[in-house]
């Protein structure tokens, strides 16, 4: 085990000379015309990948970083793991400074997420592999400073205890060729486990197998943390994961921290527009509204007219704040709504059965007061619990309303959440 | 209706026709080329047991003659001072062995130090090393040839051994096969597992490339074997001549005296193991050759 901190860390990619030649010859419409085209930061030394990244993780805690493709997540790994140079900034992996430390001296392990299997070795050759550069120190009377490689006996019991906690142990003489998306996939965790390295890095393991696998291997994953003490660190772009794994969750878009809280904490109280919109599924509704304060008191108004009161706990924050008036974008999950006697007017269009619970798409009749940002329609998603009994409400007229303390306002020109 | 289905019948046995047709133009070329490869084998064989007067005489056959021993006989009684057969093939047995065995190994490091590393120059280097490919090893022969005189290394094995390292062509077919076969998180994993960048060459990645190497090595080596050209230039004590050599030299210096049928018993013993690794090894070439070509 181990605490990894990373301070002010920065990883650039500099321009091949070509394009460096063409980037001194045209800088501003460079800049101007490829971030807008892309995602990608450009600066004059190169493509900024990670800015910025401060984070210092405890001993044996479980950190997810998790955001959309490039967002510099798989990166910020490497940079961790010493297959990527560290632009600027610092590394330190159990107090020790490792910005120039070798991977294999970093006492660290990784999961990839093409799991990386020697394909001409059997399993037991795949996960005795990184024993054999295993040295420690054994005195002798001659040799206080004596130090030796793993014996292969040594080396087989630790390998058949990795298997034996993995439940592999029946394919230990196969070779991966032979050998399923979740069994490869376990081989790959027992080989990074097998040497007990102070921190275990996960590349998206999960995101080669089928849903149902994936399920699986992610309890296993929890277990799996249960029985071996170490440092996580874990990349996915997969929300369920990052929820379900992480002790604190690291949401990144484009090279940037967004927010780092426990998963909870990002679900209930996201910082930013962003992040409300990539954690929870289905998606957050957003609806264009209005903060008006009213006798020292802040009320969101829709479009419609329907008023809701943010509960004592958010007015705190928005008057800690000194939040004016202004026009927002207010965002509710899915499951905070609920059908009411007051609220917005819309007319069923599909309703999913999941469950216990249906998941119900909805059009507001009359005004187009949902933002349509992320969303395809102008429709109102909304989970209902069936209680034992299913109603199929599709072509129903209902109104949907939700309550003060489950509402989230975004500024409309930041799109930070005003509580923060 | 029927007229319909009249016509589908002779549409469909048209095509069935013209694929006839096709294929045996494809089978009747196939077989012309194979013949042409197989005729000289053949031919060798014939001549191998033909007398020398047949011969000298000129005339063409196809037909199988009795004087194969005799012949074999002759070579090594009659032209025992040229031709020494153990004496050769141990020759041309080391160079080439060595020389496939290095150029193998070191065309794969180049390659895998060009795929596996960024650095600046890298596309510039890989140029350069495919631009060697254009240049003909005959035009710096007589450089090389004055160079090994400078420094006493004329009948050195040596000298035929080490220059193979550096062998462009095989270097590119590595590097080919090593980014349609060897995905880097391989190396990666290698690296944090904690081995050194040269073990995760050896352990991880030759055994990788084995097929690759296989079937260069083998190409290598019939290269080395066959070579005249600059073990002629190179070697001229007897002791250390190579079989092409020593055939060379028993046409030219048996001009006068000269026995046919013992030059081509001769040729036919210096391409006899390379036949026998071919045949053994035909399917492994195959699959070497064609390994690394369809990513999956």
């Amino acid at each position: 085990m181990a605490d990894v901190v990373l301070k002010h860390v920065e990883k650039i990619y500099p321009y091949v000379e070509k394009k460096k030649r063409s980037f001194k010859r045209s800088l501003k419409n460079q800049v101007e015309e490829k971030a807008k085209k892309s995602n990608l930061q450009l600066t004059e030394k190169g493509v900024l990948a990670v800015k910025d990244f401060n984070i210092e993780i405890k001993d044996g805690e479980f950190i997810v970083l998790v955001g959309p493709s490039g967002c510099g997540k798989s990166t910020t790994l490497r940079m961790i793991a010493g297959l990527e140079d560290i632009t600027s900034g610092e590394l330190y992996i159990d107090g020790k400074l490792c910005n120039a430390i070798e991977p294999k001296d970093r006492d660290i392990a990784m999961v990839f997420q093409s799991y990386a299997l020697y394909p001409h070795m059997t399993v037991f050759d795949n996960i005795a592999y990184p024993l054999k550069f295993v040295k420690y120190k054994d005195p002798l009377p001659n040799k206080p400073d004596n130090v030796r490689h793993l014996t292969k006996k040594e080396i087989e019991k630790r390998v058949l205890e990795a298997a034996k906690l993995l439940e592999i142990e029946e394919l230990l003489d196969r070779k991966p060729k032979h050998l399923s998306g979740g069994q490869r996939q376990r081989v790959a965790i027992g080989r990074a486990i097998v040497r007990n390295p102070k921190v275990l890095l996960m590349d998206e393991p999960l995101s080669n197998l089928d849903a149902k696998l994936r399920n699986q291997m992610r309890a296993e994953i929890i277990n799996l943390r249960e029985k071996i003490k170490t440092t996580f660190i874990y990349v996915t772009h997969d929300q369920i994961e990052a929820m379900t794994l992480g002790d604190r969750i690291v949401v990144m878009k484009d090279g940037i921290i967004q927010q780092i809280d426990t998963p909870q904490d990002v679900y209930e109280h996201p910082r930013n527009l962003f992040i409300s919109g990539f954690i929870g599924s289905p998606r957050m509704n957003y609806f264009d509204a209005e903060l008006l304060i009213q006798a020292g008191q802040y009320k969101v108004v829709l479009k419609n007219g329907y008023t809701v009161v943010p509960c004592e706990e958010k007015q705190a924050r928005l008057r800690n704040n000194h939040v004016k008036g202004q026009r927002i974008i207010l965002g509710v999950r899915p499951d905070h709504i609920a059908i009411k006697d007051e609220g917005i007017e819309c007319k069923v269009r599909v309703s999913e059965l999941m469950g216990a619970s249906s998941h119900i798409h909805a059009e507001i009749i009359g005004n187009d007061y949902t933002l349509s940002k992320d969303a395809s329609s102008n429709d109102i998603i909304a989970i209902i619990q069936n209680n034992g009994t299913y109603k199929n409400y599709v072509g129903s007229i209902l109104k949907f309303g939700f309550n003060g303390n489950v509402v989230h306002m975004f500024s409309k020109e930041t799109e930070n959440n005003l509580e923060f | 209706m029927n007229r319909v289905i009249t016509d589908y019948k002779k549409e469909n046995r048209r095509a069935i026709i013209k694929a006839i047709i096709l294929r045996v133009l494809c089978y009747s070329f196939l077989c012309f080329v194979s013949v042409m490869c197989i005729f000289f084998f053949y031919l060798l064989l014939v001549n191998t047991t033909r007398a020398n007067n047949d011969l000298q005489g000129g005339r063409f056959t196809l037909m199988l003659s009795r004087f194969f021993n005799q012949n074999f006989k002759n070579l090594f009684s009659k032209f025992k001072t040229d031709f020494d057969a153990l004496k050769g093939f141990r020759a041309s047995f080391v160079i080439a062995f060595s020389s496939a065995v290095l150029t193998c190994y070191f065309s794969a490091l180049t390659a895998y130090g060009i795929y596996a590393y960024d650095f600046k120059g890298k596309r510039l280097m890989e140029a350069f090393i495919l631009a060697i490919m254009m240049i003909p090893p005959q035009l710096s022969s007589v450089g090389f040839f004055q160079m090994a005189s400078k420094y006493g290394l004329k009948n050195n094995w040596w000298m035929l051994i080490l220059p193979s390292i550096a062998a462009p062509s095989i270097f590119f077919y590595m590097i080919q096969y090593l980014r349609a076969t060897l995905p880097k998180d391989l190396i990666e994993s290698s690296r944090i597992d904690g081995s050194n960048e040269f073990m995760t060459f050896n352990r991880v990645v030759l055994p990788i490339m084995k097929p690759a190497l296989a079937v260069q090595m083998i190409f290598a080596f019939v290269g080395s074997w066959n070579n005249l050209y600059m073990p002629s230039l190179l070697l001229s004590d007897s002791e250390k001549k190579t079989l092409p050599v020593m055939i060379n030299a028993l046409q030219r210096t048996s001009w006068g005296n000269i026995d046919l049928g013992c030059v081509y018993m001769a040729i036919f013993l210096s391409i006899l193991p390379v036949v026998i690794v071919y045949l053994f090894l035909s399917r492994f070439i195959i699959k070497g050759v064609t390994a690394g070509s369809v990513k999956g």
